[in-house]
């Protein structure tokens, strides 16, 4: 009897231009052994096997999931890349809009006014993509409504308010109004210059989210956390939303306020 | 009012201290901070990506207690741990008991590696209570607080700070009471 050799498969990564080499081992597939013919290459059979006859491997890179699907004779025919942060991301969104239409119906919720500054495209984009699922799912149109503006997003649902923009715009709209959390994308701002402008802000028993991205910035962003510790607010957080999973923390921390 | 009113009054009157939970990722510090703010069984919980400060959210005897909950991972311990134990009054620092020496050697020493930088950075004599924690899992033969003490040398790396060593389940709640009664009493002790 012929022994069985692993396949050795060359793909590419369109995503991160590279070349790797897989092993699909003989054990692993559970090869049709009894169709086998010595003379070709062994049929894999895995649960993954579609009507085509393609069956898939993923090869995990980073951010980003490989997937390729593999004939019959051992050649990779298609490769598809998978954002592993998009599709984190896309779970948030929904969990987000879940969260406030939660809140929302909630006769005990006294409601509160939500503030995200934000100066970054993926937390900007975030919150284009919660006001679209919002707006599919809600049912009592008469208790919601909308303002989108190229400087801000503006979401009134029941005593629910939601505002996204620029910090200096939330500032000038809100300056000395009580607001019920305030969440602050660091993108690249100075955190003195954040420290400047919250000043304006009134913050008793609010609850401060600072979100960065540890890999634009390269570092924890700890002196705003610490004037924030230092000038004694109740509630604070500081959440790194590099891999998209750390929106879901921001998102939390936001909302911890509204219901008790 | 009377003397005994006013010594009554005096006993109730609510206390307040900062407890910080620190461990490995996945150990269970931001389940173990559910579990006392609503002492109820705990869901799943995200993953902590940086640190959380609140306020006064979790209730023991007359204790007010604000809780810190920091992230696990190398990149937040190193950035937020040591600011994280300066701004408390007690440390509960979470083992993930499933993660065996014999079993799982890569895994055991980065959770030792990691008890000893906790171990590191607190200075002064503020209370460790350390909690082996997933103590529901049982197929997965978690440490015992006996075997926890000897694997992670605990006796002679706290040295002369105080500490105690609990086994339990902070999804679940089990004997975390007592954990919390001793981390209380000794917050109370080094306030006084």
């Amino acid at each position: 009897m012929t022994e069985l050799q692993d396949l050795r498969l060359q793909a590419y990564c369109p995503k991160c231009k590279r070349t790797s080499w897989i092993e699909v081992s003989m054990d692993e597939l559970d090869l049709d052994v009894n169709n086998r013919s010595e003379s070709r290459v062994p049929i894999p059979l895995t649960r993954e096997v579609s009507d085509s006859g393609l069956f898939k491997r993923s090869l995990s890179h980073g951010d980003h999931i490989l997937l390729l699907e593999i004939d019959k004779n051992g050649t990779v025919r298609k490769e598809h890349v998978v954002s592993l942060v998009s599709s984190v991301v896309e779970n948030i969104v929904t969990q987000t809009v879940e969260r406030i239409i939660q809140t929302a119906k909630t006769p005990e919720s006294d409601g509160g006014t939500m503030l995200y500054a934000s100066y970054s495209t993926p937390f900007r984009n975030f919150f284009k993509s919660v006001l679209s699922i919002l707006m599919l799912n809600i049912e009592d149109e008469s208790s919601f409504h909308t303002q989108i503006e190229h400087s801000h997003i503006e979401i009134f649902y029941n005593r629910l308010s939601i505002i996204e923009g620029g910090l200096e715009k939330l500032r000038e709209h809100y300056k000395g109004k009580r607001v019920t959390s305030l969440t602050i994308d660091l993108g690249s701002l100075e955190e003195s210059y954040v420290i400047g402008v919250i000043k304006d802000f009134s913050l008793q028993d609010s609850t401060i989210t600072i979100a960065y991205n540890s890999r634009n910035l390269g570092r924890t962003p700890t002196i705003l956390l610490n004037y924030l510790i230092g000038k004694g607010y109740s509630n604070i957080s500081l959440f790194d939303y590099a891999t998209g999973q750390g929106l879901s923390n921001i998102i939390e921390a936001s909302f911890e306020n509204i219901i008790r | 009012m009377s003397i005994l009113a006013k010594l009554f009054t005096r006993r109730k009157r609510t206390k307040s201290a900062k407890i910080v939970t620190l461990g490995t990722s996945g150990a269970g510090k931001t389940t173990l901070i559910r579990y006392l703010e609503t002492g109820r069984e705990v869901e799943d919980t995200d993953t902590t990506l940086g640190i959380d400060i609140r306020n006064k959210g979790v209730r023991v005897g007359s204790w007010n207690l604000s809780t810190i909950d920091v992230g696990g991972q190398e990149l937040y311990r190193n950035a937020l741990w040591g600011l994280a134990v300066t701004q408390s009054d007690g440390i509960i620092y979470v083992i993930d008991g499933t993660i065996r020496a014999d079993k799982d050697q890569d895994n055991f020493a980065r959770s030792k590696l990691s008890f000893e930088y906790m171990l590191n950075i607190i200075n002064g004599r503020k209370p460790i209570l350390v909690l082996v924690n997933k103590q529901d899992l049982k197929y997965l033969n978690p440490y015992s607080v006996e075997e926890a003490i000897e694997v992670y040398q605990v006796s002679s790396e706290v040295r002369n700070r105080p500490f105690f060593v609990i086994s339990g389940s902070a999804k679940f709640g089990e004997n975390i009471h007592a954990g919390m009664e001793w981390l209380i009493d000794s917050i109370e002790d080094i306030k006084r």
